[in-house]
């Protein structure tokens, strides 16, 4: 029992990494300049972003803040726009086989995550350079990634899910994604919030994270422990919310697809 | 007694049908209408080891429903499936091949999808590849290859994967005449080792030689159980 159970576990995680490896390959296979796209890409949003938002934001050292926001939105962002019509879109995958469901949003999640890590391990470097890099919080980047992977790695899950009974969560999402990247601390921090609105970001599971990045690589940045507590307590909820949804409703995708 | 590896136990499968398709926001303040349809209505049978059953029944009877819910690809709305053993489907053949991939990757790709191990592939790879007679291509990306060489490919997987219960849905045989044939030699032999073999089809003919039972299924309920001559014949007449 315990023996099959093992090999159960080994074919998950090969399955996982293969869909994984599959999408990460296909992304690059497609375009010979994908790799060069997935750097250019947030270097032109931060340069267009700082020089305007500068005029407005006075943070010190504007552009590597907005980098260490920038770069984890993208990443949660093109996930969930990509995750939440997975299932939808691999309704023949679903016919064919059956094999764990869950490994299709998690495989995008992680391909991405993937992505997020190489663009960290060379920008980082980069901004070291060009000194404005703040170290002494830098160990603060692992929690803050490990949070950013299961928040993004459920709410996939939630709209991925609903989206096979609800067509119209797609463009729910798409939405709220924009009014998102405005209502979290990306281009601008909590503390400069007036305090009666600063409880609104207690309930965006996205302000701690986004915050624990600007912490951990930027100079004398305050964090406000009572958003990270909510934040993170949200968050769990959320996690474990995604599950039990997709553990109920998963059985009967098939008859909806 | 031989050993029962498929047993589906009084299963009925009910769909919800909606009148429109089912958006979130309509739904908080409206109930969708729907209709309830029974694709399948207390279905009860015992499938031996090394059986070759044959399902008919006009569209739309149930015989997919069937088909998926003993894959377990579907739940039942009542009663239960018990089956033991590795099971492969014929269905979807082409489903998770990636066009970007090379012949290989994707033979581990779909591999995995239906149930085998790395270990596994490695092994049948060959086999796999051989089967398909795609020897020359197999590194070229999958974009390049025919139609006829995907669904070559695809059948070569999933019925070199060694499963121990193969369910076929409609499409028998696949490509060129010569391939066809080879399709239902390969079908025949698994069958003469022990495997056990369910075809859903209107082509009767193949039911006739390769099935020693048929099940007619008519409207979500069995019909007819028996031998396959006799309830093809019955079929033919009365359908």
């Amino acid at each position: 029992m315990n023996n099959k159970k093992h090999i159960i576990n080994r074919q998950y995680i090969s399955l996982l990494l293969a869909m994984t490896e599959k999408e990460i390959k296909s992304r690059y296979k497609k375009a010979f300049f994908g790799f060069i796209w997935f750097f250019l890409n947030p270097t032109l949003q931060v340069i267009i972003m700082g020089v305007i938002f500068s005029l407005f934001i006075k943070i010190p050292n504007y552009f590597i803040f907005l980098f260490s926001g920038l770069l984890p939105w993208n990443f949660f962002s093109t996930t969930i726009n990509r995750a939440t019509p997975s299932f939808v879109y691999e309704r023949s995958l679903i016919q064919k086989a059956n094999f764990p469901l869950e490994i299709i949003p998690l495989s995008l999640v992680i391909s991405n995550f993937v992505h997020l890590l190489t663009a960290l391990l060379i920008f980082i470097p980069l901004l070291y350079l060009t000194n404005g890099l703040f170290l002494q919080n830098m160990i603060f980047i692992f929690p803050a990634l490990i949070w950013l992977l299961i928040f993004t790695s459920s709410l996939s899950l939630i709209f991925s899910t609903l989206n096979v009974t609800y067509r119209d969560v797609n463009f729910f999402v798409q939405n709220s994604l924009i009014l998102l990247f405005y209502g979290s601390p990306i281009l601008y921090e909590t503390s400069s919030i007036p305090l009666n609105l600063r409880y609104l970001f207690y309930l965006n599971p996205c302000s701690g994270i986004f915050e624990l990045f600007h912490y951990s690589i930027v100079k004398n940045f305050r964090l406000d422990s009572g958003l990270i507590i909510s934040n993170l307590l949200l968050t769990i909820l959320i996690f474990f919310i995604s599950i039990l949804l997709f553990k109920k409703r998963s059985k009967y995708f098939i008859d909806s697809l | 007694m031989k050993e029962i590896v498929i047993n589906i136990n009084n299963v009925t499968k009910i769909f919800n049908l909606y009148h429109s398709k089912k958006f979130l926001f309509k739904s908080i303040f409206s109930k969708n209408k729907y209709e309830k349809f029974k694709a399948l209505n207390q279905v009860s049978l015992k499938i031996e080891k090394g059986e070759s059953i044959g399902i008919v029944g006009l569209n739309g009877s149930g015989k997919t429903t069937l088909l998926r819910i003993i894959a377990g690809i579907t739940k039942p709305s009542s009663g239960n499936v018990s089956v033991l053993g590795k099971i492969a489907s014929l269905t979807e053949l082409e489903a998770g091949f990636q066009p970007d991939l090379s012949g290989k990757e994707n033979i581990y790709l779909n591999g995995l999808i239906i149930g085998m191990t790395k270990k596994e592939i490695n092994k049948q790879y060959s086999k796999i590849v051989n089967f398909a007679g795609l020897k020359k291509f197999i590194d070229l990306p999958l974009y390049s290859f025919s139609q006829g060489m995907k669904l070559r490919l695809a059948f070569s997987i999933i019925v070199n994967s060694n499963p121990d219960i193969l369910l076929i849905d409609e499409n028998i045989a696949v490509g060129d005449k010569n391939f066809r044939g080879k399709c239902i030699e390969k079908i025949l032999k698994l069958t003469s080792q022990g495997k056990t073999l369910i075809v859903a089809s209107h082509w009767l003919h193949f039911l006739r030689i390769c099935c020693n039972r048929v099940v007619w299924i008519d409207k979500g309920k069995i019909k007819l159980v028996g031998e396959s001559k006799k309830v093809l014949n019955l079929y033919n007449k009365n359908k």
